[in-house]
């Protein structure tokens, strides 16, 4: 189990603060490991290990939103490389998009675009069949760009 | 546009579409201006938040540094005072149990006179030793009422018989017995002994049969009965045939039973205590650390109990192994009647011994003869010119 801690700390702490912010991320992380030592023997393979860490770390993450109110976006960066201004402006017009998402678009979006996960991979973790995952990212980018080309701030 | 095209086209762009269904889309793609858009745009988004970084990721050295935060909460887990209260409560469990188990010890063995005579001492005649199971410390209860014949004399200390301790303690004897009998029938004989066996509240564990043609018929049998009916059962049992060899021990086995009990209460106290840890533990390396030593308790924990349930086992059912020896038939006793058979096949065996004897001596000779020969062959040679007259 300290192998899979020092394995996926990184990728857990990062999802978590996804959703709950980074202020939130250190708390998320820890509960999710010692929800993961509890059940790692009801682990069976079926998906990745660091898929199976990510739908735990997604239930604590919806736990912890709901005692508190986090800004789940609120402190995104762009890579080093871009300029400065331009990843200021366009990360918080895309903090703004997302935070006026539903949470089901809001998960498969980081779900899928910032982690990189597979449409089965998503459906699995919030448990929903894969066409609903098609389907809801469908509808999150459509609200995306409704969203972005208006220009409310959120 | 075709609103099922741009339903799918964001499935297309993550490569998520069938190839008809993607083959459609691409087509549609070169052909529709606003759909080509659209997918630009998609793209745009998609890069857009996979390069977003969180502003502060975590280093990796966090998970270390929080085995070491774990270290620091374990010191303060010392400091606690649910620590110190079961600390104390378990030095009070072994301070409170150990007297208790050494006092039951001088009780049982003030009032369980030592036998002074060996574990498995009393057999009858020297006919086939029966298997005797290892008796340690045990008494015997065999007396003979007549030649050739024995008789178990009721055993006080049994199971049924043994007094209470002054404690309310009783006594665990593990006994077990062993019975040669010569019957009419070893066939008839284990059906009868199997129906009273269970009758008892007892069962067959085990039987084993010899019959062939040139040998008489034989059978063992290995019963479990309750402890308070082993001498009822023993004594029945003797009824069922001539007894050829008897003999009962019995080994006390409170003082380990009392031991061990005690060592199970003390542990399964820590064990609560490690519960209420767990109950507590905040961070992945403490939960790790209380459930290694919790496995580590539990294991020894179902060692113990096991071992204290296989003696109370022992101890409560008796085990007695029954040696059955067929009686020759009417025929076969007339054939070989009395001395005159016994002479006849100690002659034979006689017979066959001295053969053996010269075969053997035969076989050493012929071995030995490079030797012996050329030693021989000298010697005459050498008597012989010592003989010869000289010239």
């Amino acid at each position: 189990m300290a192998d899979i801690v020092r394995l996926f700390y990184a990728d857990v702490h990062r999802f978590c603060s996804r959703f709950v912010g980074v202020d939130a991320a250190e708390d998320a992380t820890q509960e999710t490991f010692i929800a993961a030592h509890k059940r790692i023997r009801g682990f069976r393979g079926d998906s990745s290990l660091k898929t199976w860490l990510f739908g735990i770390a997604l239930n604590i993450s919806r736990n912890a939103k709901r005692k508190r109110q986090p800004v789940p976006l609120a402190d995104w960066d762009y890579p080093a490389e871009s300029d400065p201004a331009d990843r200021l402006i366009e990360a918080e017009q895309l903090r703004c998009a997302l935070a006026k998402l539903s949470p089901e678009h809001r998960e498969v979006v980081i779900l899928h675009e910032m982690e990189g996960l597979s449409y089965d991979e998503c459906g699995n973790l919030i448990g929903v069949p894969s066409g609903t995952v098609k389907s809801r990212l469908h509808h999150a980018f459509r609200q995306l760009r409704s969203h972005l080309q208006t220009g409310e701030p959120a | 546009m075709n609103n099922d095209l741009r339903e799918d086209l964001k499935a297309y762009i993550d490569g998520e579409l069938e190839p008809g269904r993607a083959e459609q889309i691409r087509v549609a793609l070169e052909t529709d201006e606003t759909l080509r858009k659209e997918e630009e745009f998609m793209r745009s988004l998609g890069r857009s938040f996979a390069s977003l970084r969180p502003t502060s990721e975590a280093s990796p050295q966090s998970a270390e540094k929080s085995a070491a935060s774990f270290i620091r909460k374990r010191r303060s887990i010392l400091g606690s005072p649910w620590v110190w209260a079961g600390a104390c409560s378990i030095l009070l469990i072994v301070v409170l149990a150990r007297p208790l188990i050494q006092s039951a010890q001088s009780e049982l063995s003030g009032s369980d006179s030592p036998s002074p005579f060996p574990a498995a001492s009393s057999s009858g005649n020297a006919s086939p030793p029966a298997p005797e199971a290892p008796a340690v410390g045990g008494a015997t209860d065999m007396h003979e009422s007549e030649p050739g014949r024995i008789t178990p004399q009721p055993e006080e200390s049994s199971i049924s018989a043994a007094p209470p301790g002054p404690a309310g303690f009783t006594r665990a004897l593990i006994r077990t017995g062993s019975l040669t009998l010569r019957v009419e029938s070893v066939d008839a004989t284990r059906d009868e002994i199997t129906q009273r066996v269970s009758a008892w509240g007892g069962y067959v564990e085990g039987q084993t049969k010899r019959d062939s043609q040139a040998r008489v018929a034989e059978g063992e049998m290995i019963l479990r009965v309750p402890s308070e009916r082993f001498d009822e059962a023993m004594a029945e049992l003797e009824s069922q045939g001539e007894t050829i060899n008897s003999n009962t021990t019995s080994d006390d086995v409170s003082d380990q039973i009392v031991d061990l009990d005690a060592r199970l209460k003390t542990m399964r106290a820590q064990e609560e205590i490690y519960r209420k840890l767990l109950g507590e533990a905040k961070t992945v390396g403490q939960v790790m650390q209380v459930q290694d030593r919790l496995s580590s308790l539990r294991a020894e924990i179902e060692s113990i109990d096991a071992r204290a349930q296989s003696l109370k086992n022992l101890a409560a059912l008796s085990t007695i192994r029954v040696h059955l020896i067929q009686r020759p038939s009417a025929s076969e006793a007339a054939s070989t009647s009395g001395w005159a058979g016994d002479a006849w096949a100690n002659a034979v065996k006689g017979v066959a011994g001295a053969l053996q004897t010269i075969a053997t001596a035969v076989i050493f000779v012929l071995v030995w003869l490079p030797i012996w020969l050329p030693l021989t062959l000298l010697l005459i040679v050498v008597y012989r010119r010592a003989l010869s007259p000289r010239t």
